[in-house]
C-alpha cells in the first residue's frame, strides 16, 4: 500500500542531491571569501553530516534518527568509499578532515594547506549528488520495492 | 561538457519550459471550496522553489565545479518536474468526486482524527488495484530550497482507492490504515517507538546478533551498509503495523474484517522490504482489539472468521526467508504494547470505544437486516458504527466464513445503505453543530 509514496521517495532523493550542490556551490563562495548566513548553515549541516558517517564507522549501532540523515550518511560514506579507494586513504581520516575543512569553510578560517582539501570535500558532494541524479532517475522510472535481503537469497539459493 | 553554456542554455531553457507548462496547466487552475486548496498551493511552491533556483543562475566566469553543480540541479529539478506531473489529476479530481459519499465524510472525518484538523484529504480512484497515500509529496525538495518561503501551511494528503472498489464500502476501513501514515509522519510516531525500542537491552542484543547473522547472509556488505539497511526496514515495519493499529483503534473490528478481505487474497506469511507478512499484521490486530475489549463482540457476531484469523496469525511464528526478517517479527511481536499504546496514545477520544459503538452497530445491523437506511431510529448513529454494523449485518447474511467476506463485498444493495446512512448521519450532525 505504499506506491504514492514513491513521490515522495523521489522528492527526498531529489532534495539529497539538490542539497549536494547546493554545498558546492556554497564551498566555491567560501573559497572567495564571500560566505553569507544561509551558506554557514548550509556548510555546518554539512560537515555535521560527515561527522554522523564517521560516528557510524567508530559506532555501528549509532544509526541516525532521521531517514533523511541515514539516506545522506549512506550515500555520502559510499561515495567516500570511491574517493578513498582512488587516493589509496583511510576513510575515517578522510571523513573527518573533510569535516574540519567544511567547519573551517564555515567560520571563514580556511588557511593555505586547505585548498587542496577543498577539491577533495567538493569532489565527495559532487559525487553525492550525481548518485543522487542516478536514483532519482531510478525511482522515476520504477514502480517496484528494491529487496535486497530476498534478492540476495535467491540469488545464494540457485548457485 | 556537462555544465559548458550550451549545455546550461539547454537546462535553462527547458526547466523554465516544464515550470510554466505546470503553472498553466487547467488543472491547476484556482478551486472553489477547500477541498484540494492545500494541495494546489503545494505544487505551486514546488514551482515557486524552482523559480527561486533558476534566478541564482551562475555568472559565465563561474568555476567549472560551480557550472555543473548548477547544471545538475537542474536537471535534479527537471527530474521532480516530470513527477510533479502526477499531482494534475489528483486536483482535478477534486473537482469531480467519485467516491461515494458517506466515505468521503468517513475518509475526512478520520483524517481530522488521525492527523488533526490543518489537513486538506483528497481522495483518488486508480486504475491500480493497490490502496496508497502520500502527504506533503514536493516537501523536501521545496524545505530545502534556501532563501524560499512556502506559502502552503495545511497538510495535504492524497489518499489513492482502487477504481474498481469505489462502491465496496465495507474496504473503506482501509482508509484508516492509508491516512494513518500522514498521521505517522506528522506525529514522528516511527520515532517514538523506535527510541522505546532502543532503551530496551533484550532489543539491543537481538539487533547486535542479527548484524553478525546477515554478515554471512550478505557478505559483500559493510557492517554499516547492513546495519543501515536493517534500520530502513525496521523503520519501514513499524510504520506499517503502526497504520494498522491507528485503524484498529479508529474502526475496530471493521478494519482487521476489511484486511483480511483485501490483503489475504494477496499474500499470507511472505515478509516484504516495506511490510510485514500478513500474518504478523492478524496476529497484532487481533491482540490488539483483544486488549481494548472487542473479544466478547468478535466472539458473538463472528466467531468462524476470529477462529480462521487466529489460525492466520499461529503462522506469524514460522520459518523466515532471513534472520534480518525473524528479527523485525520477533522484536516488534514482543513489543506489541509499544505499538498498541502509541497509537491509543494518539487517537485518544476519536478511538471507536467498544462500550458506545456495539450498541450503535447492534442497532445498524438490524435496521440493515430489515432493508432499512440505519441513520439511526432516535439519534444519528455514528458513521464509523455504521460501517462496522454494516459488517454484522452482512456476515450474519452472507455466513460467518472467509467466503461470506467476498459474498458480502458484493452485495451492493447492503453497501449502498451503509454509504447514504454514513452521508446523512454526517449531514444531520453537522446541522445540529452548526445550528
Amino acid at each position: 500500500m505504499r506506491d504514492l509514496q514513491r513521490l515522495e521517495e523521489l522528492s527526498s532523493t531529489a532534495a539529497l542531491g539538490l542539497w549536494a550542490d547546493d554545498v558546492v556551490l556554497a564551498l566555491d563562495r567560501a573559497t572567495r571569501g564571500s560566505v553569507s548566513q544561509p551558506d554557514r548553515e548550509l556548510l555546518i549541516d554539512a560537515a555535521t553530516m560527515l561527522e554522523q558517517a564517521l560516528e557510524r564507522t567508530a559506532q555501528p549501532l549509532a544509526t541516525p534518527r532521521s531517514a533523511r540523515d541515514l539516506a545522506a550518511t549512506n550515500t555520502a560514506l559510499s561515495a567516500l568509499a570511491t574517493l578513498a579507494h582512488e587516493q589509496l586513504g583511510d576513510e575515517d581520516q578522510l571523513l573527518a578532515r573533510m569535516a574540519k575543512t567544511i567547519r573551517a569553510a564555515s567560520e571563514g578560517t580556511l588557511g593555505p594547506d586547505d585548498v587542496d582539501r577543498l577539491e577533495r570535500v567538493i569532489t565527495l558532494f559532487e559525487l553525492v549528488s550525481e548518485r543522487q541524479l542516478v536514483e532519482s532517475n531510478s525511482v522515476l522510472m520504477s514502480r517496484k520495492d528494491t529487496e535486497p535481503w530476498t534478492a540476495i537469497q535467491t540469488t545464494l539459493s540457485s548457485s | 561538457m556537462d555544465g559548458d553554456p550550451d549545455d546550461l542554455e539547454l537546462l535553462l531553457a527547458t526547466t523554465r519550459q516544464e515550470v510554466d507548462a505546470l503553472r498553466d496547466d487547467r488543472r491547476l487552475a484556482p478551486i472553489q471550496g477547500s477541498r484540494g486548496a492545500a494541495l494546489r498551493e503545494h505544487v505551486l511552491d514546488l514551482l515557486g522553489a524552482f523559480d527561486h533556483r533558476i534566478a541564482e543562475t551562475p555568472d559565465a566566469g563561474a568555476s567549472p565545479a560551480v557550472r555543473r553543480a548548477f547544471a545538475r540541479s537542474l536537471r535534479q529539478s527537471m527530474v521532480m518536474l516530470r513527477g510533479a506531473y502526477a499531482a494534475l489529476p489528483w486536483l482535478a479530481a477534486t473537482r469531480e468526486p467519485t467516491v461515494n459519499l458517506g466515505s468521503l465524510y468517513l475518509a475526512e472525518e478520520l483524517a481530522t482524527a488521525l492527523v488533526g484538523s490543518d489537513v486538506d484529504l483528497v481522495v483518488v480512484p486508480n486504475a491500480e488495484a493497490m490502496y496508497s497515500t502520500t502527504s506533503w509529496p514536493f516537501s523536501a525538495v521545496i524545505d530545502g530550497t534556501a532563501g524560499f518561503t512556502p506559502s502552503a501551511s495545511r497538510r495535504p494528503i492524497v489518499l489513492n482507492y482502487p477504481l474498481s472498489d469505489g462502491d465496496r464500502l465495507l474496504l473503506h476501513p482501509l482508509f484508516a490504515h492509508e491516512i494513518g501514515h500522514a498521521s505517522v509522519h506528522e506525529h514522528n510516531l516511527v520515532s517514538t517507538v523506535e527510541t522505546g525500542l532502543d532503551s530496551s537491552e533484550a532489543f539491543s542484543d537481538a539487533f547486535s546478533e542479527t548484524i553478525q547473522a546477515m554478515k554471512t547472509f550478505w557478505p559483500a556488505a559493510s557492517e554499516t551498509r547492513i546495519i543501515g539497511t536493517l534500520r530502513a526496514m525496521l523503520r519501514a515495519w513499524i510504520e506499517e503495523l503502526l497504520c494498522d493499529h491507528l485503524a484498529t483503534e479508529a474502526m475496530g473490528p471493521a478494519f482487521l474484517l476489511a484486511f483480511a478481505c483485501f490483503v489475504m487474497p494477496l499474500s499470507y506469511g511472505e515478509p516484504g522490504n516495506q511490510h510485514p507478512p500478513a500474518t504478523l499484521r492478524v496476529r497484532l490486530m487481533l491482540e490488539h482489539l483483544a486488549r481494548r475489549g472487542w473479544d466478547p463482540y468478535l466472539d458473538s457476531v463472528t466467531p468462524g472468521i476470529k477462529s480462521w484469523l487466529t489460525n492466520v496469525s499461529a503462522d506469524a511464528a514460522g520459518a523466515a526467508p532471513a534472520p534480518s526478517f525473524a528479527f523485525f517479527r520477533d522484536q516488534l511481536a514482543d513489543n506489541a504494547e509499544t505499538l498498541q499504546d502509541t497509537t491509543n496514545v494518539r487517537v485518544g477520544s476519536h478511538c471507536l470505544d467498544p462500550a458506545a459503538s456495539i450498541p450503535a452497530a447492534d442497532e445498524a445491523a438490524a435496521l440493515l437486516d430489515a432493508s432499512i437506511l440505519p441513520v439511526g431510529l432516535d439519534e444519528p448513529l455514528h458513521g464509523r458504527a455504521i460501517l462496522l454494523g454494516g459488517w454484522q449485518s452482512a456476515i450474519r447474511r452472507h455466513g460467518d466464513r472467509p467466503e461470506g467476506l467476498v459474498h458480502a463485498l458484493a452485495d451492493r444493495r447492503l453497501q449502498d445503505l451503509v454509504g447514504k446512512a454514513i452521508e446523512m448521519s454526517t449531514v444531520v450532525t453537522s446541522w445540529r453543530a452548526t445550528a
